[in-house]
């Protein structure tokens, strides 16, 4: 029993299970369509997003830093190539590629202002999170742009199983991530600049370049997230409103998942569970008869948790 | 003149300067460090100590003097230097360990072996891991453990390893007993002396003259920035070491 307890302690990825399974029921039991295909399909629809991002999250919050502009560059990416193609006459593939040169632009911004300048990575990245939404709503003073070309909704357009392709591309990234943390030089050079960047350094692992390429992965995931979200969308509009607050759920969910804010800990299966966990919420609340609006205070309230949990661990842990 | 001088010393300083605004912690100092060779630096707190280390090692930097490896003149501006140019390595207990990960996995950081350059053969990690703690004599339940969950005494053998596996051949100890029981701290001393029988150069530093006489041969004594003796362990007593620690004898 106390063996358990010490497993589930350690794996907080597996422990978040069981809450998981038990909130599922809960609702199911306000509301049997919980488990309806048609809501498990929609729900998977709307895990995509938040959980492809939050494969760059994991990876960067491992590496000791965090970034609160992903949807924001998601709305970013999503207006941009929305502009390009309306109002510049570019083609679609043509505006795709500089639109994610964009973000892998922003995510190296991002690494200068935190690494080199020394700007907590909080406050960089709520920074240029506002920049570039503000940029996003005064490309389109507020109104989506659209319709795009046909081809533009391609993606968006491929239903495997009744889902979309960015949850199999979603899943497809997580395996991948899960691969490289678990398995490579790269993981071990992530863990290693969060968990203590000085021993890091003196093993040669040049950390800057570590979190660069981390804040690069988080941002340049943004952008694919926004595009795909707008390919998925009717009109495939390039709205400013595109993940709006987004970045909190991705926030909660890897924390939930048991990567921690302190650095050097979490896995991509743990924060997959977390994103979906958050979205079970969210969604539940909907489909279990409560009022919308309760949306968020609930996941305030999730994140303020898993982060109180957190720095209680942590602090067990430097004892 | 004190020591074995028919060998090429390994590393030596050359009036090395080093002052903090108004305090000159450091005044001409020279070394000299031969292979095999356990040498102990000792000093009075402030005598200059950490800051003469901290110099070798390039946390700081000198105002003035040289820094010679194996007779050629080495610029040390950064830690990666003093590993890459010296081959030294300084084993700080807390600062060289990443908690969450395992002991394997610390050992061979950065540069583990791997399946075609991509995947991480964690067998042979391991197995490697295993044989150098084993001929460390480092007392460890596995090397799967998190560096979290070892004892300090634990951890400086794992800092030791790790420096070994990296091929260094100076090792500089600030202090490797400090915190430790006198278990830990025979466990340490055998295990500089394991290193001095591989060859290599070990300059300790240490408040403790009971531990230094147990394993250095040579004694190098700083007093307020300066070099005021040097002595091997057989031509010296605790006694005179103190009266030169302290300033009685001159
Ligand atoms: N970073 C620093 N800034 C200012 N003064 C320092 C610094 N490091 C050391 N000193 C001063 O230099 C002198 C030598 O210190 P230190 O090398 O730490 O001595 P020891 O290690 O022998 O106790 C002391 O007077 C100390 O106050
Ligand atoms: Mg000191």
């Amino acid at each position: 029993m106390r063996k358990l307890f010490n497993y589930l302690y350690q794996k907080q990825e597996i422990a978040i299970l069981i809450p998981f399974l038990l909130l599922i029921l809960f609702f199911y039991s306000r509301n049997y369509a919980m488990l309806d295909p048609l809501t498990i399909s929609s729900i998977l629809r709307t895990i995509a997003f938040p959980a492809l991002i939050s494969m760059g999250m994991v990876q960067l919050m491992i590496a000791g830093e965090i970034d609160l502009s992903t949807a924001a560059v998601m709305s970013f990416c999503a207006v941009l190539s929305a502009k390009l193609i309306k109002d510049f006459n570019f083609e679609v593939p043509e505006a795709v590629i500089i639109v994610l040169l964009c973000s892998l632009l922003i995510g190296c911004v991002n690494a200068f202002l935190t690494v080199k300048i020394g700007i907590f990575s909080v406050i960089a990245t709520i920074g240029t999170g506002f920049i570039v939404r503000g940029l996003s709503y005064s490309f389109t003073n507020g109104v989506p742009i659209y319709p795009m070309p046909e081809s533009f909704a391609f993606l968006g357009s491929l239903r495997p199983l009744n889902i979309s392709f960015t949850f199999f591309l979603m899943l497809a990234v997580a395996f991948f991530v899960q691969i490289l943390l678990t398995s490579t030089k790269w993981g071990t050079a992530i863990y290693a600049t969060g968990s203590n960047r000085q021993a890091a350094e003196v093993s040669g692992i040049n950390t800057f370049r570590v979190k660069l390429i981390c804040f690069m992965a988080t941002s340049f995931l943004s952008g694919c997230a926004g595009l795909l979200t707008m390919s998925q969308l009717p009109g495939t509009p390039g709205d400013p409103i595109i993940g709006l607050n987004l970045e909190l759920d991705i926030l909660a969910g890897v924390i939930v998942g048991g990567v921690s804010l302190y650095g050097g800990r979490g896995s991509a299966i743990g924060s997959l569970i977390g994103v979906a966990f958050i979205q079970i919420v969210r969604s539940g609340l909907v489909i279990g008869h409560f009022n919308p609006y309760l949306q968020l205070p609930a996941l305030g309230l999730l994140l303020m948790l898993a982060v109180a949990w957190d720095v209680i661990r942590h602090k067990k842990n430097l004892a | 003149m004190v020591s074995d001088n028919t060998k090429l010393p390994i590393l030596q300083t050359k009036n090395i300067d080093k002052s903090f605004g108004h305090v000159q912690a450091l005044k001409n100092v020279d070394i000299d460090l031969y292979p095999s060779e356990v040498v102990a630096l000792i000093g009075d707190n402030g005598a200059g100590k950490s800051t003469l280390i901290k110099i070798i090692s390039g946390i700081y930097q000198k105002d003035s003097g040289e820094i010679l490896y194996k007779g050629n003149k080495v610029e040390i501006n950064e830690p990666k230097d003093a590993v890459d140019k010296a081959g030294i390595s300084t084993v700080y207990q807390d600062l060289s360990l990443v908690e969450v990960q395992d002991v394997g996995v610390n050992i061979y950081l950065n540069m583990e072996p791997t399946f075609m350059g991509l995947f991480i053969n964690y067998k042979k990690l391991y197995r490697d891991a295993e044989k150098l703690i084993k001929n460390l004599k480092i007392d460890l339940p596995s090397v799967r453990v998190n560096v979290a969950e070892l004892s300090g005494g634990q951890r400086q053998g794992v800092a030791i390893a790790r420096a070994l596996a990296r091929g260094r051949e100076i090792f500089i100890l600030d202090e490797p007993t400090a915190a430790l029981g006198v278990e830990q701290q025979a466990n340490i001393n055998s295990l500089i002396l394991k290193l001095k029988e591989d060859k290599k150069t070990v300059l300790l530093i240490s408040h403790n003259l009971e531990h230094v006489f147990e394993v250095a041969d040579r004694l190098i004594i700083l007093r307020r920035g300066e070099k005021v003796g040097e002595r091997t362990k057989k031509s010296t007593n605790k006694e005179e070491i103190v009266g030169l620690i302290t300033g009685a004898i001159k």
